[in-house]
């Protein structure tokens, strides 16, 4: 076989010196980045920007989707609420409607400034009135929102039907905001970000309590004695009538 | 700041442009921002994983290419005498990455969910697609500049591992470790989860694979053998079922899948580190392996790696305690688990030897534990180098299997000082004469080894003279063979002289004899005086104990003095 000049020695071992190389400065060297595709598919040529972009970490096209989906999704809250001041005097339901309208345009605030400082498309439902129906966003493709029928019948509806529909409107757009999150956190990387995963976190929290407070309430418009038990181990509420327990 | 004893960096190659996040190179989790009123806080960090991952993962060598596997794809660099030079990057993430080179294909092993058929980095949002690839894929690296994918072979569990079994001008035979989740059947028929008992089950095999080399499109799953099966009742959960081995033990994963097989086809042989075993598998027909042996041990907690010696009489097995994510090298940590297990191969079977652990207190913030590494042909020794995540290189002497010990080592601090990130060496190889590691996320780096008391400059000369063969994919193991060179003479003459086995005055002499013989060799002459000299020295070399060190090396010293001798007379 070829001998490896290199390592013939002389009768003189000199002991090897340490490091012939020096450490490389912290630069990566130059050099073609391709993207295959599937088998009998060509290669893409990646420019070192783009590279650099798919490379990009710090959050995952699913985050971007989840929170610009629930721009639209919260809108539609806030839009729902907005019909109650003229529509119902009931106390409860108006309350709760504030409370929503609130929290749900705070919380829209919050989602587009957190697209904005990321450089992504952020719907501005508030002061771009076709948001709600343009692109992929089309919100009828989101868990628990309301129809446009819907939407009307609620806008046309007033006094106990209007309570009625709006509870059972905004429980469902609650439990489709709370599929989307979980839908979310279980895919891959997602809510990497902490301040998006504290944020989900307290958007699932917060309607899920919303939930059982709109139960309670769309419990007691309705005039069934059963409604409303009182809780208790021994002493639980039963109703007037019950008179069947021996 | 790098500590190092006798194994000298020569080289610290960042990672590419590409194959890492150019906002957070390092990796690091982001930081949970304190209230304003929070002084002194400790710093806290998110704890869900991002979406992609960028770790260096395992390597493999053909000729002067290396290739260095990485979960976001792989990068090809060219070796000469300077630094690695990057040839190409490419993009294809899906982890781990694994990579073997065979001819003009690279083969790649993928496991991820949201690995894609066609190289994305978007990931699959369905349940069930086609768009998914969990599997090997084969690349045509014909043109190392521009690989282009031109075979698949999609499996149930993908592919964390895989060894090259054998390769010849029509086909190459591929062993898969599977270790990941089970897909849905939907997606790909035969991969059935099954309840306990369940014989259909993807569980409990390995699959063989054959690649057609003139049409890799070809490439199939020919067998998926069930290696763990009971010998005689031919029940496929036949091996260990996990759990722990009594009080005090280290519980051991349930044997359903293979981490790792490493092939020696001279000997017919591979060792498979196997969930809960370790095992040896009788590769004669190498699309039906057989198990000849399993082990237990109760110290590992997953058996993750096999290693043979150079003449393929013992196995060093790896223990991955805590799956490599976990600091496992702290000085509560026991010393025999997350440690490599040493056998000897006694007729096919495998019998204990001793464990190594690197002696050494890592911090909290140090992922480590015993992880991939390959032989430094020393003639007349059985090295090993091996990585430990971030606890850095560590080379140990076991040519006495029951006592091994370390001879070298490198190794960094933390990455960061307050958190764990998942770092340091995936693999550390030998490769002609140089020593490469790939760090998770620090990059490539190449070491030489340098000359202390466990190790002479002859060692290292002749080691960089064996002939590895013109491929080197470490998990199959061909036997190297060393020239007839008289620095592989001097290598074990230091050997002798260390073990005191030769009087100072003999090995002086035989030292002075053979560099002249060298110095004759590389100039093309003769010296028929000093011919006649060096076979007189030969005759006092030490015979040693039967089967001894001593007499193995006394042995293959008379045998290259004769070579030399007859080379210059």
């Amino acid at each position: 076989m070829a001998w490896k000049a290199k390592y013939f020695v002389s009768a003189a071992f000199a002991s090897l010196a340490a490091g012939t190389m020096v450490d490389s400065a912290a630069i990566a060297q130059d050099a073609p980045i391709v993207q295959p595709g599937a088998p009998g598919e060509g290669v893409r040529e990646l420019s070192a920007e783009e590279a650099v972009q798919l490379a990009a970490n710090r959050y995952s096209q699913d985050d971007v989707t989840f929170m610009q989906d629930m721009i639209l999704h919260h809108f539609q809250a806030v839009q729902m609420s907005a019909l109650v001041s003229e529509r119902t005097s009931l106390e409860r339901v108006v309350d709760i409607a504030g409370r929503i309208d609130a929290t749900q345009a705070d919380e829209i605030a919050f989602m587009r400034d957190w697209l904005i400082e990321r450089g992504e498309d952020a719907p501005d439902p508030f002061n771009d009135p076709h948001a709600m129906h343009h692109g992929h966003h089309a919100h009828h493709t989101m868990a628990g929102m309301a129809t446009p029928a819907q939407m009307q019948a609620l806008a046309d509806a007033s006094g106990t039907a209007f309570d009625a529909l709006f509870l059972e409107l905004m429980i469902a757009h609650h439990e489709g905001a709370i599929d989307m999150v979980e839908h979310l956190l279980s895919q891959r990387g997602s809510a990497y970000d902490p301040v998006l995963f504290d944020f989900v976190n307290d958007v699932r929290g917060e309607q899920q309590a919303e939930i059982r407070q709109m139960n309670v309430i769309l419990a007691g418009l309705a005039d069934d004695p059963r409604n409303g038990l009182s809780a208790g181990f021994r002493d639980a509420g039963e109703p007037a009538e019950a008179n069947g327990l021996l | 700041m790098a500590c190092l004893l006798v194994s000298a960096m020569l080289a610290s190659l960042p990672k590419p442009t590409g194959f890492f996040d150019a906002e957070n190179p390092a990796g690091l989790p982001p930081e949970i921002q304190a209230e304003e009123s929070d002084e002194d806080v400790e710093r806290r960090f998110g704890q869900r994983a991002p979406f992609l991952s960028f770790s260096n993962t395992d390597l493999a060598f053909a000729g002067d290419l290396m290739a260095v596997g990485n979960y976001h794809g792989f990068n090809l660099y060219r070796l000469g005498d300077a630094e690695p030079q990057l040839i190409s990057s490419v993009v294809c993430p899906g982890g781990q990455g694994d990579v073997s080179i065979i001819g003009d294909l690279l083969i790649m092993s993928v496991q991820d969910t949201r690995a894609r058929v066609d190289c994305g980095r978007q990931g699959v949002d369905e349940e069930v697609s086609e768009d998914r690839f969990r599997g090997i894929r084969v690349f045509d690296i014909s043109n190392p500049v521009a690989p282009r994918q031109v075979g698949q072979v999609q499996t149930c569990r993908g592919s964390h591992t895989h060894s090259v079994v054998s390769s010849d001008e029509e086909s190459i035979i591929v062993y898969n470790s599977g270790t990941s989740s089970i897909r849905d059947e939907e997606e790909l028929a035969g991969c059935v989860v099954g309840l306990p008992g369940n014989e259909d089950t993807a569980l409990f095999s390995i699959d063989v694979i054959e690649i057609p080399v003139a049409n890799p499109a070809a490439s199939r799953i020919v067998d998926s053998p069930r290696v763990f099966a009971d010998d005689e009742t031919g029940r496929i959960a036949g091996l260990w079922a996990g759990g722990d081995h009594g009080e005090g033990t280290q519980s051991s994963r349930r044997t359903d899948q293979c981490h790792d097989i490493t092939v020696f086809p001279s000997l017919n042989l591979a060792a498979g580190a196997c969930s809960g075993n370790g095992i040896i598998l009788d590769i004669t027909d190498p699309r039906a392996p057989v198990r000849i042996d399993a082990v237990v041990d109760q110290g590992f907690a997953y058996w993750h790696s096999a290693t043979f010696n150079n003449e393929g009489t013992k196995v060093l097995f790896t223990d991955e305690w805590g799956g490599g994510g976990r600091p496992r090298c702290r000085a509560q940590d026991p010393s025999d688990w997350g440690a490599n297990a040493i056998y000897n191969i006694e007729d096919g079977q495998l019998e204990f030897a001793s464990y190594f652990k690197i002696d050494t207190a890592q911090s909290e913030e140090e992922n480590c534990v015993a992880h991939n590494g390959s032989v430094v042909p020393v003639p007349g020794r059985d090295i090993f180098v091996q990585a430990w995540y971030q606890g850095g290189v560590s080379v140990i002497d076991f040519t006495d299997s029951a006592n091994p010990y370390e001879i070298a080592f490198f190794d960094r601090g933390p990455i960061d000082p307050d958190t764990m990130i998942l770092g340091g060496y995936w693999s550390t190889y030998w490769y002609d004469g140089r020593i490469y590691g790939t760090e998770i996320v620090r990059g490539l780096d190449v070491f030489e080894l340098i000359p202390s008391e466990h190790l002479t400059q002859n060692e290292i000369a002749a080691a960089a003279l064996a002939d590895q063969g013109d491929f080197f994919n470490p998990q199959q193991q061909f036997p190297v063979s060393w020239p007839d060179h008289p620095v592989v003479g001097m290598a074990y003459l230091d050997q002798l002289v260390r073990a005191e086995a030769i009087s100072a005055e003999d090995a002086a002499a035989l030292s002075e004899a053979l560099g002249r013989a060298a110095e004759h060799m590389e100039a093309g002459t003769q010296d028929r005086e000093l011919s006649s000299q060096l076979r007189r020295l030969a005759r006092d070399l030490p015979s040693g104990e039967r089967g001894s060190d001593t007499a193995r090396r006394s042995e293959a010293l008379d045998n290259l003095i004769s070579a030399v001798a007859r080379e210059i007379r």
